[in-house]
């Protein structure tokens, strides 16, 4: 479930991603996935709202399970992909040493095990023997290979820096010097598609693909080294102590040696190259902007009794059971809301909220719904006048609607987001999830008076002049984000104190070139965009403030608060935060608090994952927090027993 | 031989037959009246054409709205003060917690044509909605066919290869089809008001280009153009004030055509979703919102009033220009034989 996607990436050149390399792994924007990002995994909540659970004797096998994705598969080299509905199909087809259930709960899959060997008091100067020194040049590293760290006192304003590569890390693992050690004991007799047995050789490979790939940044943005021991042994170093580093480094697909030996981005169709991986489904057919099919594997080498975690029944089979999966490539939700009604499809995600109330008080369709990993929020300019005053971004904040914006934009498929971390991520993130959102949520409240009265405090003291001009910038082709903007900026206009409007931008990639640009922060627009992040708190916080993050995923504004980037550091780096759970949560609900007194950002909603499948042709269908696994997961994953049979 | 000689004596002519004999046209002194303008006679063919005055009364009627539906102010001065919409049509009413209505309420005596889909009274956007349509429908007609009009009478004119480049241009304009042409300056400007005139009018002028330059070709063989010349009259004099007021009737035809091809050209890149903003109050854009309306879930009703009533306002008003159209076009062809009367001898 590693893949990362980013569309970041897409859109800066090769030097800038290996430069950026820090940040990319922890949240992206959008609809896309960001795959690293902490939890450790266990007690976790099932998000599946209403689950329902297959009784392994009602199986039926066969079949074609039809489904749609909303954009064309951008490249079938994981490496070189950013789209989260690709995803949907690399999952079939590739597999990575672990997996993580819908809860967010880490399962050992290719590795029979893992464990975490050692973890030490690291950081990133004790790497300085190791660095070399290069070259800045426009602010980018001239370095060949793989940067794996950079020495914490590196000005890129300057001539040269000292840089930690792909060469020297080895050097440091055999001197002791790593933050973490995971050591990862691989299944025998696991064949790829292509017949060839799987190692610790091809885990090594199919890691260091992923050198300066697109991306690149969200595996080096913890991996220190990896190195095979024998045939079935792999060793995981991480740069740092990290609370979330095993699902960073864990789950990256692993591929045979006929893919590993290929030359970057030719891993795919039309490249005349077949994907191959151990995955349950193998590639057959894949007609540009039409159609994907995969059919089952038929050598699955997957066994519930190989694995301790599984407690399920016995009956459970051992590999999906339809034996094709179709997948049409429909971009537009009508259109895909008309196939699945036309009987084109058994499963669609991805449709408008007014489109869900129907189907789900329809009796021949069933709506899948799960808590989702992401929010939309709003950005502001803070380094430009008067959004510079917290109290002026406090005061924006208690006129967002919030209530109305999930009831009426989403028709209650969402919820109003009152903590700046949906409920998917309490796990880490916090000690108590409800307790927090009592503590929080008068921030977020629609208040017009306590609006009124800050900014008017915030006025007196500056001298600014009323109405503040406030210019709200969206992506277009979103209607619901065009409307949640609308409504936003008609309840700042009800405000004597705000005169607001709306632009827009045809797409997402259009505005990046914006938004990731130098000049955005001081432009003095105010940003509403999507985060899609994981399991764990961490990139929630991070992606939306830190210095990292910026222009980059997901801090346009240069955010730069000192307190709050020690307290981030804090909660997830450090061996006590790596150990002691307690403690991380509680250091997180200390950052929730700091990130709503900033107000750097406002939240809207919690996003939700829906799925809509025919009711008695389709049985078992559960719906994955995230986009980017709706179709695996449903699939099969035994950890929540989870399996589809299409009877009709 | 007495004969009479020396006097001549006319027979058969009897004066008072001439002058007492029924007349042989009713013309007289009194009935006399002065010639009709050319103009003044197309306006009486007009006036008597009930289908053109019938869309100059929806026209009339839908712009009036538009003017009056919200107050218009300029540079903080107010220079309309009336409000006939109820709503101000960027009000969302549900941000009212006193309000019953949301997304897509349907229509109520409160709320004739229903709320869209942001729960924003949809009367009051399709009565403002003819502001951005109908002036930009005018005001692209004034500036092409003002443009064209210069164009084509200086290529038509002055011919040889002047009239050969200039019309080269015009016939690589219309290589391309203009809708085409007005996306690819949207998708080039972005969205806008402004950027919408020009995307309809930096192409648009081929075709009275084109039109005026026929015109003039017959014109400037005219007599009075060669006396014109010959009394020494300077080429911008004969052009614009011997010739092209005689061409004008085809441009004046095509122009009040061509208003509705704008205005549903406008509204065809705002249903594309490249037209004004998200969100604005114009008749495509909001046709263009309420799209994925079209394909409902099952058992799912189509909030029909979401797209019928702004498809209404577009179809009145082309539909309507139309008519005017064809009433210019009548009431201005030179070919036809109408009800002028005619004199006899």
């Amino acid at each position: 479930m590693a893949q990362n996607a980013n569309r970041v990436s897409q859109l800066t050149n090769r030097r800038r991603i290996l430069q950026g390399l820090g940040a990319l792994g922890a949240a992206s924007i959008a609809g896309c996935f960001g795959g690293g990002d902490g939890g450790s995994g266990d007690n976790g909540i099932d998000p599946v709202q209403n689950r329902v659970t297959v009784d392994p004797e009602d199986i039926v096998e066969g079949g074609t399970f039809r489904t749609a994705i909303a954009e064309p598969v951008d490249s079938f080299d994981v490496p070189y992909s950013s789209s989260a509905a690709a995803s949907n199909v690399h999952n079939l087809i590739y597999e990575g040493m672990i997996t993580t259930n819908a809860s967010g709960e880490i399962n050992s899959w290719l590795a029979s095990s893992y464990e975490q060997v050692d973890v030490q008091e690291v950081e990133a100067a004790d790497y300085e023997d190791y660095m070399i020194t290069a070259e800045y040049q426009d602010g980018v590293p001239q370095v060949d290979d793989q940067i794996v760290l950079r020495h914490p006192d590196n000005d890129p304003t300057s001539s040269e820096g000292q840089f930690l590569t792909v060469n020297e890390a080895p050097d440091a693992v055999d001197d002791g010097t790593y933050g973490m050690h995971y050591r990862f004991d691989l299944h025998e007799g696991v064949e790829f598609h292509d017949g060839e047995e799987m190692t610790a050789d091809n885990v090594v490979a199919s890691y260091e693909r992923l050198q300066g790939s697109l991306n690149s940044g969200q595996l080096y943005d913890s991996l220190l080294d990896i190195q095979a021991d024998g045939d079935y042994t792999v060793h995981l170093y991480a740069q740092l102590p990290d609370a979330q580093a095993i699902r960073n480094l864990g789950g990256w697909e692993v591929y045979p040696t006929a893919v590993t030996d290929l030359p970057p981005e030719q891993n795919d169709p039309r490249q005349g190259n077949t994907p191959l991986g151990t995955g349950p489904f193998t590639f057959e057919d894949y007609e540009d902007a039409q159609y994907v099919t995969l059919s089952k594997n038929e050598n699955y080498w997957f066994d519930t009794s190989k694995k301790d975690w599984y407690d399920g029944p016995s009956e459970f089979p051992n590999g999906p059971v339809v034996d094709e999966v179709d997948i049409s490539i429909i971009p537009d939700p009508a259109t895909r809301s008309a196939a699945l009604q036309n009987d084109e499809l058994d499963m669609a995600y991805g449709l408008t909220a007014s489109t869900l109330n129907d189907y789900q008080s329809s009796e021949d369709y069933r709506t899948a719904a799960t808590s989702g990993a992401g929010f939309n929020f709003l950005q502001f300019p803070v380094n430009v006048e008067p959004f510079t005053d917290a109290r002026v971004r406090r005061a924006i904040n208690h006129l967002i609607p919030r209530e109305q914006i999930a009831n009426q934009i989403f028709s209650g498929w969402e919820d109003p987001a009152w903590v700046p971390m949906p409920p998917i991520a309490s796990q880490s993130g916090t000690s108590d999830y409800d307790q927090l959102v009592d503590d929080l949520k008068s921030y977020n409240t629609y208040a017009r008076d306590e609006s009124d009265s800050l900014v008017q405090e915030a006025i007196d003291e500056n001298g600014w002049e009323t109405p503040i001009d406030v210019t709200i910038e969206t992506n277009s082709n979103s209607d619901d984000r065009v409307r949640l903007v609308e409504l936003i900026v008609e309840s700042l206009n009800q405000s004597d104190y705000f005169s607001a409007n709306m632009e827009t931008y045809p797409d997402i990639p259009t505005w990046a070139q914006e938004f990731y640009s130098a000049d955005y922060a001081e432009e003095g627009v105010l940003s509403f965009i999507g985060l899609s992040s994981g399991f764990g708190p961490h990139g929630y916080a991070k992606a939306i403030h830190h210095p990292d993050n910026y222009r980059q995923c997901c801090n346009f504004m240069n955010i730069n608060d000192e307190d709050l980037n020690a307290a981030l550091q804090e909660a997830r780096y450090g061996v006590e935060a790596v150990e002691d759970r307690q403690t991380r949560q509680e250091r997180y609900d200390e950052i929730w608090k700091m990130i709503l007194e900033l107000n750097a950002n406002s939240y809207g909603t919690h996003s939700t994952t829906v799925g809509v499948v025919r009711q008695g042709e389709v049985f078992g269908y559960n719906t994955y927090p995230s986009s980017q696994s709706v179709v695996p997961y449903a699939m099969y994953s035994p950890a929540d027993e989870q399996i589809v049979y299409v009877d009709r | 031989m007495a004969t009479e000689r020396g006097r001549i004596q006319i027979s058969g002519f009897d004066p008072d037959r001439v002058t007492e004999r029924e007349s042989l046209s009713d013309w007289s002194d009194d009935s006399s009246t002065e010639t009709m303008s050319r103009w003044k006679r197309a306006g009486v063919r007009f006036v008597h054409n009930y289908s053109a005055m019938f869309g100059v009364l929806i026209v009339v009627l839908m712009s009036l709205a538009a003017i009056f539906a919200r107050p218009i102010s300029i540079e903080g001065f107010t220079v309309q003060p009336f409000s006939l919409a109820p709503y101000d049509p960027e009000t969302i009413l549900y941000l009212d917690p006193s309000s019953d209505v949301g997304i897509y309420s349907a229509p109520t005596p409160d709320h004739p044509m229903g709320t869209d889909q942001n729960g924003r009274d949809l009367f009051s956007r399709v009565l403002i909605g003819g502001r951005y349509s109908i002036s930009i429908g005018f005001i692209v007609v004034g500036l092409t066919a003002s443009f064209g009009m210069v164009y084509g009478a200086i290529a038509g004119y002055y011919g040889g290869w002047v009239d050969e480049i200039l019309m080269r241009i015009v016939d690589t304009i219309f290589a391309f089809p203009g809708l085409v042409l007005a996306l690819v300056i949207v998708t080039m400007l972005g969205k806008g008001y402004w950027e919408l005139i020009l995307a309809f009018s930096l192409f648009g002028w081929a075709g009275y280009a084109r039109i005026i330059r026929g015109e003039i070709l017959q014109v400037k063989q005219q007599e009075y153009v060669t006396a014109a010349k010959a009394l020494g009259a300077g080429d911008f004099s004969v052009i614009f004030r011997h010739i092209v007021p005689n061409a004008m009737a085809p441009l004046i035809v095509q122009a009040s055509l061509s208003i509705g091809t704008v205005v549903i050209g406008v509204a065809a890149l705002g249903f594309l979703g490249l037209g004004m903003p998200p969100g604005t109050a114009e008749w495509g854009t909001m046709l263009d919102s309420t799209r994925q309306t079209l394909i409902q879930g099952p058992g799912g009703s189509i909030p029909w009033w979401a797209t019928v009533y702004p498809g209404g306002a577009i179809f009145l008003f082309v539909m309507s220009m139309n008519m005017i159209g064809d009433g210019v076009n009548d009431a201005l062809d030179a070919q036809e034989v109408g009800n002028v009367r005619q004199g006899g001898g």
